[in-house]
């Protein structure tokens, strides 16, 4: 059986223009990303802002064509975005959006919106107020604007409309960020719910760690538009491979116990990624303890390495790196 | 573009929440604006003379508070016409071009906006080139060499007044559904699989109506400003038509002798314009406070 | 800088290319410019040699660069009246416009910007008031209605002034106020807002709040910031000397541009309207441009922007 979804060394560039004479600059959003999600599962995107997770999601759903390689959903290559085609095919996958005030429109009542797919997929829009209640809404909420909804309620709602028409795949672009700590583990046992209930697969793109390990059936680690790690959530995300892995993992916060050793924070030296000024080589060489010279001239390719076949693009990833060298770097920033 | 503000503060507003009068000023254009439309509509039955009818034994008769008689109450032009009469005729002359050239520069702006907004790359680039095109040149000498290269007729003119200030129109629409694409609901709604007429038609447009009304109103009265200047100039309403600005312009020739033809419609202009002018600053206060 | 110059003028240049073909659409659209000047019932032989001799029988594009040379070479037309060079009508008329809206623009701005800025500074007291009235009243009395008010008022009732023609620096004075006071009614409108919306910022809270005093946050802070919006408007005005005095010119019968154009449009005589619009989209353009580079000056952001977007 093929993947639910599958993308092949997708590409994604932008032009950032200069003014009206200027020149523009290339800015690689995406680059060369492969990725597969089964049905019913879910692949967790993890990477800092600006590391092109979101552009990989709208890829992944085909709301933007990559410039190179290939997106195939269901065995069949994506549809060209906005063609009729595409526009039938937004019934089988769909988003859940960061801010979901934004993503309502605050002009009608809920109930409207969550109806909205069902006509325009020309399905049976009394499945509404199921549909409201199978995301842990009450059959009155349906008569209310998004404004007089609590902000948990709110994205209850974009998730009753995303899955309104009983899509395959779902792709959720940070979907508890907006949220208030107390209603995130609300929508994430809702998220979960609903997958072991209908079988989607998704997409579930974070920079919160703990979020993706709860509900990822695999992890991949995101860097300058690059996959640099991906595996198991246990192991990437507890015994993650690569350096950048690691310095992620290392900044969530743990609960020390009394008498054990306080883990070691790594904190990222060097500039922040610019995505419009690619370093050479391995992107993240500049920041990394570990770089050599060969990290500087040749970028790494993401591979099973020798010793556990873990899936990393790092030069130095049977090599073992001793987390006591990042500590040079934490005296030089103090 | 103003998003947020507007939202929060017009949009979001509770339903229940207990309606104030507007303040004496703004009620006053209401009232004045109400009295010119009814007027407007029912100038048939209210006129006491057809505005083109020649009464030759009562030229140049003063109005009433000048020592005029009662059967022409606003006096008589040089031909013997009641102005009175000629003013209701005036009034809705003027409101109806006013009206029309109002909503054609709205229809017309927010269409190019949202095609510039869809399309973006070059049709984009052209609409805003088009953009600042219009607002290089004053509307005024551009109206002037479009009247003289193509002579004049009414639906010319409602539709050359129609492109002063469509521009406005043009950016507001552009900006607002290029914000509500990007992340907000509008890129929501098009990838549930909706077409763009649903996108613009049901979504973009009623979120962005009160700031398109807002625009409206006031560019309304610069318009009555326009057809009462060009018409005084010669060159918009044509005789035996008759606007205010047009009364104004034959009116000037009995200045010294009989100043109440100009004057009442000049009277009339100046309240139109102040009128909507009010209703239009306390629309946007209340709407939409981050136009200006 | 040179970047946001450059990206200046380049815009000017298109707004001027897309003028000049407005016109050239226009004039052919209008009809068969052999026929209108010929007239109706000109032989057909005549008008034949007419299009041949004008280059009207070349295809479309050909005429279309050919009208731009002609036009960057200062050959405008002549004028379908009286057979002169449309250009040397429209300039000998400049002067007299220009001694009309030359002494208006100073009223504008010696009686506009301090009421604006005095507006706002007193915000909500009675000169506030008395402003934002003369304001309003500016805006909404269409300047023809003010002219034949000052008519009626100073030449018929008080026999004070002469109410038309140009014989003397009497004459002038009625139009001069008359423009002059409806553009410093906008201007003081147009000051007072952007001044309040400056005195609103943070900036100005910081500054009085650490105790500088109140005239110097105003000249130091307030004055320099709210400039750069007003400059737009005076610019627009600086844009309209040429052609901004079309209606007044009518009211007091003042031989200027405004009430050549209104004759030429109803004598429909092409070549002056055409030569008089591109005369006012190149004043226009070239104020929008000195504008832009003025705000450049004024505003370091812009420049700063600019040269951001550079790396």
């Amino acid at each position: 059986m093929t993947a639910l979804l599958e993308a092949r060394g997708i590409s994604r560039s932008y032009r950032l223009r200069r003014g009206i004479l200027g020149g523009s600059v290339e800015v690689r959003a995406v680059d060369h990303v492969s990725l597969t999600i089964e049905r019913g599962r879910t692949l967790g995107l993890v990477g800092e802002s600006g590391c092109g997770k979101s552009t990989t999601g709208r890829l992944a759903l085909g709301l933007e064509a990559p410039d190179s390689g290939e997106v195939r959903f269901d065995g069949a290559p994506m549809p060209s975005p906005n063609s009729a085609e595409w526009r039938r095919s937004r019934a089988r996958m769909q988003m859940v959006f960061q801010d979901p005030l934004g993503a309502l429109d605050r002009r009608l009542p809920i109930g409207a919106q969550v109806a909205e797919p069902l006509e325009i997929h020309g399905l049976d829009t009394t499945r509404v107020i199921p549909l409201l209640e199978s995301v842990g809404l009450r059959r009155d909420h349906a008569d209310r604007y998004p404004h007089e909804l609590s902000g948990g309620q709110r994205q209850r709602a974009v998730l009753a409309r995303a899955l309104a028409t009983d899509p395959a795949f779902l792709v959720c672009d940070e979907p508890i960020s907006a949220l208030d700590v107390s209603i995130q583990a609300q929508v994430m046992n809702l998220l979960t719910d609903i997958q072991a209930e209908r079988g989607v697969g998704m997409l579930f793109i974070s920079h919160d760690l703990r979020a993706v390990r709860q509900v990822s059936h695999r992890v991949a680690v995101m860097y300058l538009g690059r996959i640099v790690e991906e595996g198991e959530p246990d192991a990437v995300l507890h015994r993650p491979a690569h350096p950048y892995s690691r310095a992620l993992v290392s900044a969530i916060p743990q609960p020390r116990r009394a008498g054990a050793k306080f883990a070691p924070r790594i904190v990222l030296q060097g500039d922040p990624p610019n995505p419009a000024d690619r370093p050479s080589g391995c992107a993240f060489h500049p920041r990394c303890a570990f770089a050599t010279e060969i990290c500087r001239a040749v970028v790494p390719e993401l591979a099973p390495r020798a010793s556990d076949g873990r899936t990393v693009a790092c030069h130095r990833a049977d090599d073992d790196l001793p987390a006591e060298a990042w500590t040079k770097p934490l005296e030089r920033v103090a | 573009m103003p998003e947020a503000p507007m939202n929060d503060l017009a949009l979001g507003a509770p339903p229940a929440r207990k309606r104030e009068l507007p303040p004496p000023l703004v009620m006053f254009g209401l009232i004045w604006v109400g009295l010119m439309l009814v007027v407007a509509l029912l100038a048939d039955l209210i006129s006491p003379f057809a505005y083109t009818a020649l009464d030759l034994r009562n030229r140049l008769s003063p109005p009433v508070f000048m020592g005029g008689d009662w059967l022409h109450p606003l006096g008589t032009d040089e031909l013997g016409r009641d102005v009175l009469s000629r003013l209701i005729y005036s009034i809705r002359t003027s409101l109806i071009i006013a009206f029309g050239a109002t909503i054609v520069g709205a229809v017309l702006g927010t269409t190019l906006g949202f095609l510039a907004a869809h399309f973006r790359g070059v049709v984009e680039n052209f609409v805003m080139a088009l953009v600042d095109f219009s607002a290089s040149i004053p509307f005024l000498i551009l109206a002037l060499a479009v009247l003289a290269f193509f002579g004049n007729s009414m639906l010319l003119f409602v539709l050359l007044l129609g492109l002063h200030a469509w521009e406005r129109y043009a950016r507001i629409a552009r900006g607002l559904a290029i914000s509500a694409s990007a992340q907000g609901y509008a890129g929501a709604v098009r990838q549930l699989g909706a077409r763009p007429l649903r996108v613009y038609g049901r979504h973009i447009l009623p979120n962005i109506a009160s700031t398109l009304i807002v625009s409206m109103t006031l560019a309304f009265p610069e318009v009555i400003l326009l057809e009462s200047g060009l018409s005084f100039l010669g060159l918009g309403v044509q005789p035996p038509a008759t606007s205010l600005g047009n009364m104004v312009g034959f009116g000037r020739e009995y200045l010294t002798r009989a100043p109440w033809i100009l004057l009442a419609p000049a009277v009339v202009i100046v309240l139109t314009t102040l009128s909507v002018s009010l209703i239009g600053d306390w629309l946007r206060d209340r709407l939409d406070p981050t136009l200006r | 800088m040179l970047r946001f110059t450059a990206t200046r003028l380049l815009r000017a240049a298109i707004t001027i290319v897309m003028v000049v073909t407005f016109a050239f659409v226009v004039l052919r659209l209008s009809g068969d410019p052999a026929q209108i000047i010929m007239g109706a019932d000109a032989p057909p032989e005549a008008v034949d040699a007419f299009r041949t001799a004008w280059g009207l029988d070349e295809p479309i594009w050909v005429q279309y660069i050919s009208y731009f040379g002609a036009i960057f070479s200062g050959d405008l037309g002549r004028s379908m009246r009286d057979g002169r060079e449309a250009i040397v009508l429209v300039l000998e008329r400049i002067p007299a416009t220009l001694a009309l809206t030359v002494p208006a623009l100073v009223i504008k701005l010696a009686l506009g910007i301090p009421a604006g800025i005095l507006a706002a500074l007193y915000r909500n007291s009675a000169l506030d008031r008395a402003v934002m009235m003369f304001a309003v009243a500016g805006f909404t009395i269409p300047s023809f209605v003010l002219g034949l008010l000052l008519v009626l008022v100073f030449a018929v009732q008080l026999g004070w002034l002469p109410s038309g023609g140009q014989e003397s620096w009497r004459h002038a004075i009625l139009p001069v106020i008359t423009l002059g006071i409806g553009g410093a009614a906008a201007l003081a409108r147009f000051t007072r807002s952007a001044m309040l919306e400056v005195l609103g910022q943070p900036y100005i809270r910081t500054a009085s709040a650490k105790g500088v005093a109140w005239r110097r946050v105003v000249a130091n802070h307030a004055l320099p910031n709210a400039a750069i919006p007003t400059v737009t408007i005076i610019g627009f005005m600086f844009g309209s000397l040429i052609a901004g005095a079309v209606v007044v010119e009518s009211v007091f019968s003042w031989p200027g541009v405004g009430r050549l154009l209104v004759t030429a449009v109803s004598n429909r005589d092409l070549a002056v309207v055409q030569c008089i619009l591109l005369l006012v989209a190149m004043t226009m353009i070239t104020a929008n441009l000195v504008v832009d580079l003025l705000y450049g000056v004024l505003d370091p952001r812009l420049r700063g922007g600019a040269r951001k977007a550079e790396a």
